[in-house]
């Protein structure tokens, strides 16, 4: 500890944005390592920048340091400049609390919110001098827990992590400590631990399970190895959000990170049943906070922050029941001290447009919206419930109200999409250009297009995504349409979104891939400064992997999927009604406004069906 | 009202930017509850204004802001309010008022002094002292400076205003009193990095603390917190 400390002084000077390695922020929570029974550390796999936005990690550091029997620290991965000055000097990765060395931890958990943030995980594990297999991993070694939406399907690190989480963690983390205490004072084994904490319902011990595949390479079947082992988990949420414990007093950084704001948390989960859409599926049912709650955190966290910006962070946080009231008030409350409010996306349509005039009295700098597809026909495929109209007329609305740039998102390699769906990207881009009122023009628009990746527990699970080829050719393709000095096209690389798209779709054989990957090199593939799409195909090469297997091939409706012994709590029927009623262009309704969709999720939760603004 | 704060940043938190450190001085007003201005614009900030930038990695116990508050307050309080919200390594060391209409501190600033201590193992502290000498004696001290749009050479003589010199057998240190601010400035890097490439010495420097900023009154170097009226004229009455 000390060692590190005084090796800071020599290394710092060295490397780009040291406060991402210096901790002492405002709000840290520091604990006496000997007076504590149990000691966890979480890992972030990116940056600190990155990491410091994301809103689970302020929750559950919040949660456990709390507690007086366990402290939760914190580390970030390091940039390549900072890997090479600890490898150097023969130094382990840390905390930022307390520059304990990571091994010395007994849980490390990583959030896994990005495929192309699985070599930072082993990468971390490494210079944090922890074993990579949790095979190898000795009774003195840390147990690695993983947890985040990747969680649902996180067979491609099967190998590495001793844990997983499914679902939300405030309360799960608390019985994990409780049963951590007990097998320590028992000096128990690992696996004895393992066996105690897989009877949490909620947690996934890898281990656990067995995977048989076909002549094929199929999976034929995932069954559990041990008597009392669950043969599906279930995932785990908090009842009642209202209630729920939140962190008004997070760690506010030095450096300006992604979010650097106070980020208020609406409610959980979304049904507007976007088919392509992860979160949409794995964080339901809605469950919404009071506005007195919301208020009141509100101008705590301010408080006790210093932001000057509080950010709705929700998934379509206009859908809030009481968003109209809840921003009078949290205008008419703090605009006087010059605090700002933000949403981080909108909706396409003319309520969103209302709100944002609220919010914004003055800076009217870019709008982002997200029509996801071009054509009505693509976007009725893909349950977006938005209209070319929706969209004409919110922008208008915009314009009247003093925004002149746009930034709209779009998605390439859509199912069924076609060239004309391709096409009709661009012409609506040239519609919303030419958008005037009173007098007043747009000045740009940005079309950003990123690559569908099928993802999984969604109604496009099954669907292989485009071959890197096509989608290039499709990008390409919609550049050569876009006209005019007004708009601009800027597209996410192909290659990045075909690894994500092998991980998000993998199974446990692709454990050898990754670490040959991070062998060779690969980490901070997520940051092109860093991505080597050549030396992963040598990765693909060298295990024997074929990576157009897990990416490009639509996968049989009765197939057996890498992630079937996992459950967010929907039902597979209503994913594949979902996926009928795509290819049929149908759209489905929001249950949260109008009648239950049947998607399982409060049944299996044993929640109470209940809409918007209806208390639990 | 307008409070000028004399403030030290120290330790790890060394290794902030200016930006991070006038973001902390923000944060820290608004926990406090610090009745200050807000300026005019789209986004609207909190009136401070800074007297310049600390390199990163450098310790200082002279940085200077000024506060524009919109309520009288006794400058006391003001202190103990922001020392109360501060992190350890940031701190006020001392504080007072100044007239409304007075200059801006960035433009007011002429002269700092750091105090550096660098590894130097080649030669005796006899030899050093030496070549000390020497090298100030020069007529003209050429140095290249790069900034983003180009690199050009001047003659730092005239910007360096005082030293003192203390060598060593294995570490040596300097008082150096430099110019800074618009009208001339110098680094007290870019002054070692030239005494290092003229004698020939592989130096490294190991630390550089601001003991001290100046700004220019009736031609003498003096604290920007000197007093040029009565305190009652401020309608301080403390």
């Amino acid at each position: 500890m000390d060692k590190i400390k005084s090796q800071l002084d020599f290394i710092l000077p060295r490397v780009e944005k040291p406060a991402r390695y210096i901790g002492e922020e405002w709000n840290i929570v520091k604990k006496d390592h000997s007076k504590t029974s149990v000691k966890m550390v979480l890992a972030f796999p990116d940056v600190y920048e990155v990491g410091m936005s994301h809103l689970g990690s302020h929750i559950l550091y919040h949660i456990v340091n709390l507690r007086s029997d366990a402290l939760l620290e914190r580390v970030y991965t390091p940039w390549g400049d900072m890997e090479q000055e600890l490898r150097r000097a023969g130094l382990p990765l840390f905390s930022l609390e307390t520059k304990t060395p990571l091994f010395d931890f007994d849980l490390i958990g990583f959030t896994l919110q990005y495929e192309l943030s699985y070599t930072n995980i082993l990468n971390l594990l490494a210079l944090g001098q922890i074993p990579l297999r949790a095979a190898e991993r000795q009774e003195d070694d840390p147990f690695v827990l993983a947890g985040g939406p990747c969680a649902y399907n996180p067979e491609p690190l099967a190998p590495f992590l001793d844990l997983v989480v499914l679902g939300e963690g405030e309360e799960v983390i608390g019985e994990l400590i409780a049963i951590f205490k007990d097998w320590k004072q028992q000096q128990g084994t690992r696996h004895e631990f393992l066996t105690a904490a897989a009877k949490v319902p909620g947690v996934y011990v890898p281990a656990f399970y067995v995977v048989d595949y076909d002549s094929k390479g199929c999976i034929k079947s995932i069954r559990p190895t041990e008597t009392g082992i669950p043969e599906q988990i279930q995932k785990r949420v908090v009842r009642d959000l209202d209630g729920a414990s939140f962190s008004c007093q997070p760690v506010v950084p030095y450096l300006d990170t992604v979010h650097n704001r106070s980020m208020l948390e609406l409610f959980r989960g979304c049904t507007r049943g976007c088919r392509f859409c992860q979160a949409g599926m794995i964080y339901r049912p809605v469950r919404e906070r009071s506005r007195e709650t919301l208020l009141k955190q509100a101008r705590e966290l301010l408080a006790r922050t210093g932001y000057d910006e509080i950010s709705l962070s929700s998934l379509s946080s206009l859908d809030y029941f009481e968003i109209e009231k809840l921003i009078d008030d949290l205008v008419s409350e703090h605009k006087s001290a010059g605090v700002r409010i933000s949403l981080p996306s909108l909706r396409a349509d003319s309520f969103a447009i209302e709100q944002a005039e609220k919010i914004h009295p003055l800076r009217r700098s870019s709008m982002t919206l997200a029509p996801e597809a071009g054509s009505q026909r693509l976007r009725d495929v893909i349950n977006k419930n938005v209209t070319e109209d929706d969209l004409l007329t919110a922008i208008e609305a915009a314009v009247a109200a003093g925004w002149r740039a746009f930034k709209l998102y779009f998605m390439i390699g859509l199912p069924t999409e076609t060239e004309q769906d391709v096409a009709a990207i661009a012409t609506l881009a040239q519609k919303v250009a030419a958008v005037k009122a009173d007098g007043r023009q747009i000045t740009r628009v940005t079309v950003s297009t990123s690559n569908f990746v099928p993802k999984a527990h969604t109604p496009f699970q099954w669907e292989g995504q485009l071959p890197r080829g096509e989608l290039r050719k499709r990008q390409q393709l919609l550049s050569s349409k876009i006209k005019g000095r007004k708009v601009e096209h800027r597209w996410h690389d192909p290659d990045q979104s075909f690894l994500e798209a092998v991980f998000s779709r993998g199974d446990r054989r692709l454990a050898v891939v990754l670490e040959k990957a991070w062998q060779l090199g690969c980490r901070l593939d997520g940051w092109s400064e860093y991505f080597r799409m050549d030396l992963w195909e040598q990765a693909f090469a060298e295990t024997g992997c074929d990576p157009e297997f897990y990416a490009n091939r639509a996968i049989p409706e009765n197939e057996t999927l890498p992630w079937q012994h996992l459950s967010p709590g929907l039902e597979l029927d209503f994913l594949l009604t979902e996926r009928s009623r795509a290819f049929l262009g149908l759209t489905t309704a929001d249950c949260s406004f109008k009648q239950c969709q049947a998607c399982g999720v409060c049944t299996a939760l044993r929640l109470p069906l209940k809409r918007r603004g209806e208390r639990m | 009202m307008r409070i000028r704060a004399k403030i030290a940043k120290n330790e790890i938190l060394r290794f902030i930017s200016h930006l991070d450190f006038a973001g902390v001085l923000e944060k820290a007003v608004r926990r406090a509850k610090l009745p200050l201005e807000l300026s005019r614009g789209y986004t609207p900030r909190l009136k401070i204004s800074y007297a310049s930038a600390l390199a990163m990695g450098t310790t200082s116990e002279a940085e200077y802001a000024d506060f524009y508050l919109r309520e009288r307050m006794p400058v006391t309080e003001f202190v103990r309010r922001l020392n109360g919200q501060l992190p350890g390594g940031i701190k006020v060391i001392t504080a007072s008022q100044v007239a409304a209409n007075a200059p801006s501190l960035m433009a007011q600033i002429r002269a700092a002094s750091y105090w550096v201590t660098a590894e130097l193992l080649q030669s005796s502290p006899e030899q050093l002292e030496q070549e000390w000498e020497q090298f100030l004696q020069q007529d003209k001290i050429i140095i290249t400076k790069t900034t983003k749009r180009r690199t050009r050479q001047i003659d730092i003589v005239p910007l360096i205003l005082a030293t003192r010199f203390y060598p060593g057998p294995k570490s040596s240190s300097w008082d150096l009193l430099v110019a800074s601010g618009s009208a001339g400035n110098l680094r007290p890097e870019e002054l070692l990095e030239a005494f290092f490439a003229h004698s020939g010495f592989a130096g490294k420097i190991d630390r550089i603390h601001r003991t001290g900023l100046f700004i220019e009154r009736f031609g003498q170097l003096m604290s920007p917190l000197a007093r040029l009226r009565p305190a009652e004229e401020l309608g301080e009455g403390l």
